[in-house]
């Protein structure tokens, strides 16, 4: 992480692929010309002028200075500093390279019209709860999980969460929180009805929305707009009231909605044996305080019968 | 922390930031006379004529940022003075650490925030300028922008304490002379010892 002055980024690296395009530029598959290692390069334009570097790579490299020692994240190598052919700053995030994420191995499944394995969904999701328990505890909220945001191994079905550029530390007083976050699709009913402080439960309901699509292969909420997002979740799971969560009827964007009660859970996803339907549910409890957090959900009962000793 | 948001602690705190920063740069001013430091960006062709103090108060008044950010920024000055013992805070460099570390803590801290080109004339340099202080401040930093809620505490607290202090009535700031002579003012809180003490925030 020094400042490599000798060396440029594009001296140091041989770019082999494009494999990907984020806001804020392109992601390569390079080759390490000292050591032939293979990484993936995600080049981030400063062009914006008035901008300076993005906020999304100022948190994300500093949150994965704290994080990338764990397994289930992806591991940011090095950051280095190089000019364009215009002569403009442009920063590599130098990553480990994964060959796929669950949003393409989703789509593979679904394609062939198969099930992915019982096995195998267990293990993703455990994977990804010790990643999400392993942020949750360094201070660090997601805030976009979402199967596209989770980088893949095929050969050894390891999972790492990646793209922390929404990720924030929750634990420091700050100003409200924007709600304009999170894809729609797996975007916590609180934030939808507009709570501005929310917390680690935001990333438990993403963690649920991803558990169902694993098993079905369908995502399980698929709004295409706030209302209609928010409608998709009561629909499921009934209209909240007070009862179920106090305070829901106060949030900034509450108003009357449709009445529906609750509709059966096995239903929605089927294939998934009554352990994992318990945990679900706890997963996708309308008060943030009631549901289940990732380090208790990797001690669930539908866990038991998981061989952890390799993840 | 809802006292940050006091509309009397925060003034208070930031003067004495400002008498801080400004004994550390007159000091290390001095010590450039005897010992070699390097000229960075950072460093203006002549010493700004404006002081510390009416500096701070010009970005407190227009960044408009969470009042946590002044005291992360206080944290980023007193890394970036440890990661880089030989770029000292100076008076020919403190003001233009104090716009960029300020802008760099409400970047990373808040969701909504002024961009570069705003600091920059807040700061009263040109954009240009402004993003090249950024990303060598970042490189200087080793992109170590995260401050767990005991590093804060602790700066928090030793702030808090020293303005205070300040404000006494005159008996009591005589006995706190003499405890502010055996404290170390300077800005060097070892956070290697004080992460170890909470171990659930920082492993």
């Amino acid at each position: 992480m020094e400042k490599p002055r000798q060396i440029s980024a594009m001296e140091a690296f041989e770019k082999l692929e494009k494999v990907g395009e984020g806001t804020y530029g392109k992601v390569y598959r390079a080759r390490e010309r000292a050591t032939g290692k293979i990484v993936a390069l995600k080049k981030t334009r400063l062009h914006e002028d008035d901008e300076g570097v993005p906020p999304t790579t100022l948190r994300e490299v500093s949150i994965l200075r704290m994080l990338s020692r764990d397994p289930h994240v992806v591991r940011l190598m090095d950051v280095k500093q190089g000019q364009n052919k215009e002569g403009k700053t442009v920063l590599y995030l130098v990553f480990e390279y994964m060959d796929t994420d669950l949003k393409k191995y989703i789509r593979s499944f679904r394609q062939t019209g198969e099930n992915i394995p019982v096995n195998i969904v267990k293990s993703l999701m455990y994977q990804l709860c010790k990643g999400v328990a392993f942020c949750h505890g360094h201070g660090v909220l997601h805030r976009d999980l979402k199967p596209h945001n989770l980088l893949m191994d095929r050969k050894t079905m390891t999972l790492k969460i990646a793209d922390l550029g929404l990720a924030r530390a929750f634990t420091l007083p700050i100003k409200k929180y924007t709600h304009e976050i999170l894809t729609l699709w797996y975007r916590a009913p609180e934030v939808l009805l507009g709570a501005t402080h929310y917390s680690t439960a935001v990333d438990m309901w993403s963690v649920a929305c991803i558990f169902a699509e694993l098993v079905t292969k369908q995502a399980l909420f698929p709004g295409d707009s706030e209302l209609q997002q928010l409608l998709h979740i009561f629909r499921l799971l009934g209209t909240p009231n007070e009862q179920v969560w106090p305070g829901v009827s106060s949030l900034p964007n509450w108003h009357e909605y449709p009445q529906w009660s609750a509709q059966s859970l096995a239903s929605a996803v089927p294939n998934l044996d009554s352990d994992g339907l318990h945990l679900l549910s706890e997963m996708l409890q309308y008060d943030p305080s009631k549901r289940i957090s990732a380090k208790k959900a990797m001690e669930h009962p539908y866990f038991a019968d998981l061989s952890k000793a390799y993840l | 922390m809802a006292e940050l948001e006091n509309p009397n602690v925060m003034p208070n705190l930031i003067t004495f930031l400002s008498s801080l920063l400004q004994k550390e740069a007159e000091s290390n001013d001095v010590n450039r006379r005897f010992k070699a430091q390097k000229v960075s960006v950072f460093h203006g062709l002549s010493r700004p004529t404006i002081s510390i103090q009416n500096y701070l108060d010009r970005i407190y008044k227009y960044a408009n940022c969470s009042p946590s950010c002044f005291i992360v920024a206080y944290v980023y000055l007193d890394r970036f003075a440890q990661r880089q013992p030989s770029l000292p805070i100076n008076s020919f460099n403190v003001h233009r650490l104090l716009i960029t570390s300020v802008m760099v803590a409400a970047k990373f801290m808040d969701d909504m925030y002024y961009n570069n080109a705003y600091y920059a004339k807040v700061g009263g340099i040109s954009t240009t300028e402004m993003n090249f202080l950024e990303v060598d401040f970042l490189f200087g930093l080793g992109f170590q922008l995260n401050v767990t809620p005991n590093i804060f505490n602790t700066y928090y607290s030793y702030l808090k304490r020293e303005t205070m202090l300040q404000q006494c009535p005159p008996s009591i700031v005589e006995s706190s002379l003499s405890l502010g002579r055996s404290l170390n003012l300077h800005l060097c809180f070892n956070e290697e010892d004080s992460t170890h003490q909470n171990q659930q925030v920082a492993v």
